[in-house]
């Protein structure tokens, strides 16, 4: 007797496929393509509903709309949307003088108005005037909001919220970005000392939370000065913050910098172009269209630190919720806060997904 | 040198001579205003407040600590603090992660899109926001001392999860926690504000290490898959064994540079009073012996040693698994 490692018969013949499958069974495919796929499919399918419904129940059934003080929202079986509406002012300008408004305003339409031009313009635009914008932009900003001359003087202290937040942002962005070029090109400089000075930056501030950067900012900065030179907290702050993601910045130019291949350079060199021609004509351009689907995301990283400045203590959109929730009309059940924390959370969320999907669309449109 | 040489290396002598200079002079300024302001302010000077008494409590300590114990073993026990939370966090993010990752990329349309949906919901949102979502929301939900959730041995309320601990004197026995009066006595206690950093840290890590992971996984070429499929190996084995460690091999460094920022974010540990590095040494340090010059020096150093021992790790871990496949890191 032989025994056979070889099939002696032929399978039979798999069914011709279908060019369209009835939707019923394409949902099977994809919903319960094993069964232990299936299972899990039904029990998050479960858990969805479950945690869906209860959501539900406490975001829209249960919730209180309306209202101008803790009273509004007994208990904690609903939102508090209440205190989302009544406090809207100091959310977005924080303190901002009620009649001097319109400052702010003219600030979020112009930079809405900027934004959309930046999305809807085509990708074989140059990208010159976009970064030249992202400068323009918070420097213009700082001029209307504080003011001068026939302008009003509006102390920095007095801005908060979204308002604070927008334009730590856009500062950051604008001094950011130029620096942590600078620090990109130093690393790779031909003179030791610049190598040297921009590499230990770059490393020390990567080995360094931002927290911990913000801290010494904000206490320890000021025993450095001069006696007699007090800076205020939030320039502090937005110095800090703008060297930290200096450094992050840098690591993504050196990134872009390093993807342009030697040759070019060579290639510049040889038709001669000065050093800094090179740069200019040859090397940025290549490597910084390279690098910006990874600026969006330095972006959105900006955008999420901010609220750290709650912590010291500037009023950004965070700091602004957990202080209404301390104020004397608010204060109470936790679950005030916790509406806010939501309400912010789904913000962000709509922003920095926005922003990562924006990302994503440059990095294919390449 | 030739003459030619050198007239033309030196505008770059000169650059640099600048450079040094200027640097040397902002560092001279900074160093002459803070010894005048010290001066003025009555601050001292140096590390030798490390070993005078502390007079303060730690809420979780991992080695015995009272107020009469010196700075430096407060500052030993701020760091285990934040060792335990990055480790804890690391551990769990990476399971997670792992998870979500193969989520992103299962057939079925239901656990691929609930898998996606997580990892964009929870990377988008800020991590200070979620870890006080945790705390200040969720975890302030849970009942009293008198009503504990009773989970098998575990206690679970506002104070903490109370777990029961190894007892070793004077016998070997389970240290059961129970409720006495207003207090749990007996067990192992996870403070509300280690879980509500644990919960925060470990979720969003965990949507960057998937994302990461993913790359990984999609960077094996489909013939392995397809291979172990003709050798008969099932999903999961050929998932575990086959796609598993070469994905790995690509995640490794990127995974890396991912749990130093971990090891970075739980600073925001300060924001929730975890006693750790930043909440102790930066804060109750600083504020207590009004030397945050010397604090802050501590608590930069000890950050960059700890990222320095999470590079070094992944370095290793990371030559070793060059090697296993038989090539040259």
């Amino acid at each position: 007797m032989t025994t056979h490692f070889v099939r002696q018969t032929l399978i039979d013949a798999r069914s011709a496929p279908v060019a369209a499958l009835p939707i019923a069974t394409r949902w099977r495919r994809a919903m319960f393509p094993t069964p232990p796929m299936g299972a899990l499919s039904l029990l998050l399918l479960a858990v969805f509903a479950v945690l869906g419904w209860r959501f539900l129940e406490w975001a829209v059934v249960h919730a209180h709309w309306l209202g101008d003080s803790s009273e509004a929202c007994p208990g904690d079986a609903g939102a508090c949307w209440a205190f989302v509406a009544a406090r809207w002012k100091p959310w977005l300008v924080g303190n901002y003088p009620s009649d001097q408004l319109w400052r702010p305003w003219t600030c979020f339409a112009a930079f809405a108005l900027f934004w959309i031009w930046v999305v809807r313009r085509s990708h074989a635009a140059s990208l010159q005037r976009v970064l030249l914008g992202f400068i323009l932009l918070p420097v213009g900003f700082f001029l209307v909001l504080i003011g001068g001359g026939p302008l009003p003087v509006v102390a920095a202290t007095r801005w908060g919220g979204l308002l604070l937040t927008l334009v730590v942002t856009l500062t950051t962005f604008a001094t950011a970005l130029p620096l942590g070029l600078c620090l990109a090109l130093g690393r790779r400089s031909r003179l030791a000392v610049a190598r040297w000075l921009c590499g230990a930056f770059v490393e020390g501030m990567r080995a360094v939370p931002l927290l911990a950067v913000l801290f010494i900012a904000a206490t320890l900065v000021p025993l450095f000065l001069p006696r007699g030179l007090s800076v205020d907290l939030f320039p502090r702050a937005v110095v800090a913050f703008a060297l930290f993601n200096a450094a992050m910045a840098a690591e993504v130019f050196r990134g872009g910098l390093q993807a342009v291949g030697r040759g070019q350079i060579e290639a510049g060199t040889t038709v001669g172009l000065s050093d800094f021609a090179t740069l200019r004509l040859i090397v940025l351009p290549q490597a910084v269209t390279a690098v910006v689907p990874a600026l969006v995301n330095i972006m959105i990283a900006v955008i999420k630190e901010t609220t750290l400045l709650s912590v010291i203590g500037v009023n950004d959109l965070l700091g602004a919720v957990e202080i209404g929730a301390k104020s004397p009309d608010w204060i109470g059940e936790s679950n005030i806060l916790t509406s806010g924390y939501v309400f912010l959370a789904v913000a962000y969320l709509m922003v920095c997904y926005g922003l990562s999907r924006y990302s994503r669309r440059l990095e294919t449109q390449r | 040198m030739s003459r030619a040489v050198f007239m033309e290396r030196l505008p770059g002598y000169i650059g640099q001579t600048v450079m040094l200079v200027v640097v040397g002079w902002l560092v001279w300024r900074a160093v002459s205003n803070f010894q005048a302001n010290a001066r003025t302010l009555g601050l001292s000077a140096g590390f030798g407040f490390l070993h005078a008494q502390a007079g303060f409590e730690i809420a979780q300590s991992l080695i015995p600590f009272t107020p009469a114990s010196p700075y430096l073993d407060a500052i030993v026990a701020a760091t285990l603090n934040t060792l335990l939370v990055v480790v804890l966090a690391g551990v769990l993010s990476t399971l997670i992660g792992l998870c979500a990752a193969f989520g992103r990329l299962a057939p079925g349309g239901l656990v691929r899109g609930a898998s996606s949906a997580y990892v964009e919901v929870f990377r988008n949102i800020p991590l200070l926001l979620q870890i006080l979502f945790w705390y200040a929301s969720v975890l302030v939900l849970l009942p009293p001392v008198g009503d504990s959730i009773q989970i098998g041995p575990a206690l679970l309320n506002n104070r903490g999860f109370f777990l029961p601990g190894l007892q070793i004197d004077p016998t070997l026995a389970l240290n059961r926690p129970h409720v006495e009066g207003f207090d749990v006595s007996g067990g192992i206690v996870i403070l509300p504000e280690l879980m509500a950093l644990t919960l925060g840290l470990t979720i969003y890590n965990s949507t960057f290490l998937a994302e990461i992971f993913r790359a990984g996984i999609l960077s094996v070429p489909r013939g392995q898959i397809e291979a172990a499929a003709t050798v008969g190996l099932s999903g999961a084995r050929a998932a575990f064994l086959i796609v598993l460690p070469q994905a790995l091999r690509v995640a490794l460094p990127a995974a890396g540079g991912q749990y130093q920022t971990l090891a970075k974010a739980s600073s925001l540990a300060a924001a929730i009073g975890y006693p750790d590095i930043m909440q102790i040494v930066g804060g109750t340090v600083a504020s207590q012996t009004s030397q945050a010059l010397e604090a802050m020096a501590l608590v930069v150093l000890l950050y960059a040693a700890i990222n320095l021992s999470i590079a070094l790790i992944v370095g290793l871990a990371n030559r070793r698994l060059l090697a296993r496949e038989g090539r040259q890191a």
